[in-house]
């Protein structure tokens, strides 16, 4: 039994991502666990509570789900949690005001970097019917020449898990004139399959190859494969700023939700 | 479902700040270029804007009323759902024959536990939600198991229904006209779960959708443009509140239309299957009660 702990603070984009809770505590068989951080000087105990017991209450019916109110810093109550073994965080996408943020810490990134947990999260760009459908496309982005691509492993094991094929994604840079030493990055299906052999070689795994800006192709492959979910390591899912840290333009533009993995937290 | 007077502004900027945003520096852009640089090509006062916006209001009016049509009778449906279900309790436990109480006879019970079932599934069917999660506490393996194989997993409880309403049929704890009763309330649960389905899976049409937006933009351009002669540098805060006005038509329209798809403006699924699945709970003599979903920030689901 897998464990999800949903973080929420009642917005809209939580409510919206009840559907997809559902639809992955059916798939990986998982255990619920509902969180919300109170601000102790604006929010009395009783009244978290209340909001939470109402907060989907479908999930009473489900097996083993608990509700827990956390006073103050939520990354504390991660943490609290995490300790108890965590496999997915579901961290929606918050309200944006639309001005720009100076400073900003992503909660779901410091989540991601400080618990070594897998953030299922989504972008302003996720389109609603992914939300809740049964994955049947599992896509996952290489990290090539040299990046870290645990994740890999991870999106073949849960699509293994859930019974949908796995979309290998490789986006080539665009190559100027001048470039006057060999690449190391992959350039064909052979040599993808070369940089991930245990898994390139699995059924129903197919490697999708595109050149261009990054994010951009990386949608066209999203909307060409169907994926249903995407895979990142932490390098592709944060954005490092100069004042603060954020989740990176791939989370927020892909049209499909979005699972961060990093590297050593428990398969 | 909004239940409360103020809306907090987190919850409507949003939605309208990027086409607010956008018109208000175009409304700048026209006002100082008329007022300060004296670019009078930018001004055509006589453009008939108070016609136009007269045409446009008429057009949104109705766009909004029908889009209201489709939320009222989708909570019109649920609000039959209420009565029809608490009626199935009723006769459950009132036309079967049955040895002792029948609050404790196993097969009422079931009949009301799958009727509570049935609301649940109903809702999750019409949220395009898995309802297995919640399915799996309540049923035995075997009956989830064969729901997984069903397409339209509410119309396949009640055929389970009918299918034990057909065994005490047989087994001559229910005559015909009792069968022909039930067989009406599940007839009726049938006609909502269509209703729903019905405004579920058929949009307004998509003219409705589309030339509000394009002419509430048309509109909302040209207004600085027929404004900034007589109101000069003052153009962007009129043209920018006319401008709201119309997108806000525009969205009340847009959020209305689709009932079920677990926004703030949808029926409150949740909190009537939750109150239906009480009420059957306590009428088979159940003491121990989920609690009532409330409001939260004003808003019920």
């Amino acid at each position: 039994m897998r464990d999800v702990l949903f973080l929420t603070n009642f917005s809209d984009a939580c409510f919206r991502a009840t559907r997809a809770v559902a639809q992955m505590v059916d798939e990986v068989n998982g255990r619920l666990t509902i969180l919300h951080a109170r601000d102790a000087e604006r929010e009395s105990k009783s009244l978290a509570l209340e909001k939470l017991n109402s907060f989907f209450p479908e999930a009473d019916h489900f097996r083993g789900t608990r509700r827990i109110v956390a006073d103050g810093d939520l990354l504390a109550a991660v943490a609290n949690e995490s300790s108890r073994g965590i496999d997915y965080v579901i961290a929606p996408v918050p309200i944006r005001f639309g001005l720009p943020r100076v400073a900003h810490q992503s909660t779901r990134a410091n989540v991601l970097l400080a618990h070594r947990t897998q953030v299922w999260t989504t972008g302003k760009n996720t389109a609603p019917v992914k939300l809740g459908a049964p994955a049947r496309n599992v896509a996952c982005l290489l990290d090539a020449p040299s990046g870290s691509n645990h994740h890999i492993r991870r999106a073949a094991d849960y699509a293994a898990e859930i019974g949908a094929r796995l979309h290998l994604l490789h986006v080539i840079p665009n190559m100027h004139e001048g470039t006057i030493t060999e690449s190391p990055m992959p350039l064909n299906e052979t040599e993808v399959a070369n940089l991930v052999p245990y898994i390139a070689r699995r059924p129903h795994t197919e490697i999708h190859i595109a050149p261009g800006d990054e994010r951009q192709t990386l949608v066209n492959m999203l909307r060409t494969c169907d994926a249903d979910i995407l895979f990142l390591n932490e390098r592709q899912s944060v954005q490092r700023r100069l004042f603060g840290i954020a989740m990176s333009g791939i989370v927020q533009l892909a049209p499909c939700p979005t699972i961060s993995v990093a590297p050593h937290q428990r398969s | 479902m909004i239940v409360r007077d103020r809306l907090s502004l987190l919850r409507v900027w949003p939605a309208a700040s990027r086409r607010l945003a956008a018109l208000l520096a175009f409304d700048i852009a026209i006002s100082v270029a008329y007022s300060v640089y004296g670019f009078n090509f930018v001004s055509v006062p006589s453009l008939p804007l108070p016609m136009v916006g007269g045409a446009l209001s008429i057009f949104l009016a109705f766009r909004n009323n029908s889009a209201y049509d489709r939320w009222w009778e989708a909570r019109t449906l649920w609000g039959a759902l209420v009565n029809r279900s608490r009626s199935f309790a009723r006769q459950t436990l009132t036309l079967i024959d049955s040895e002792g109480d029948p609050g404790d006879d196993p097969t009422c019970r079931e009949l009301v536990q799958l009727q509570a079932i049935y609301v649940h599934a109903l809702r999750c069917h019409l949220r395009r939600q898995n309802p297995f999660p919640e399915l799996q506490s309540t049923l035995p393996a075997d009956t989830v198991a064969w729901l997984r194989t069903q397409r339209n997993v509410p119309i396949a409880i009640l055929l389970r229904i009918g299918q034990l309403l057909r065994g005490l049929y047989n087994a001559k704890r229910l005559d015909s006209f009792r069968l022909l009763a039930f067989d009406d309330s599940l007839s009726d649960l049938c006609n909502i779960q269509g209703g729903c389905e019905r405004i579920k899976n058929t949009p307004l049409p998509r003219q409705y959708e589309i030339f509000p937006r394009v002419l509430v933009s048309i509109y909302c351009i040209l207004l600085p443009i027929g404004l900034v002669s007589g109101m000069g540098l003052v153009t962007p805060a009129a043209s920018t509140l006319i401008s709201f006005i119309f997108i806000s038509l525009e969205f009340i329209g847009r959020d209305l239309e689709d009932p079920f798809e677990v926004t703030v403006h949808d029926t409150p699924l949740s909190s009537l299957s939750r109150m239906i699945d009480n009420n059957l709970r306590q009428s088979v003599g159940k003491t121990e009660l989920a609690p009532e979903v409330r409001p939260i920030d004003g808003f019920v689901y």
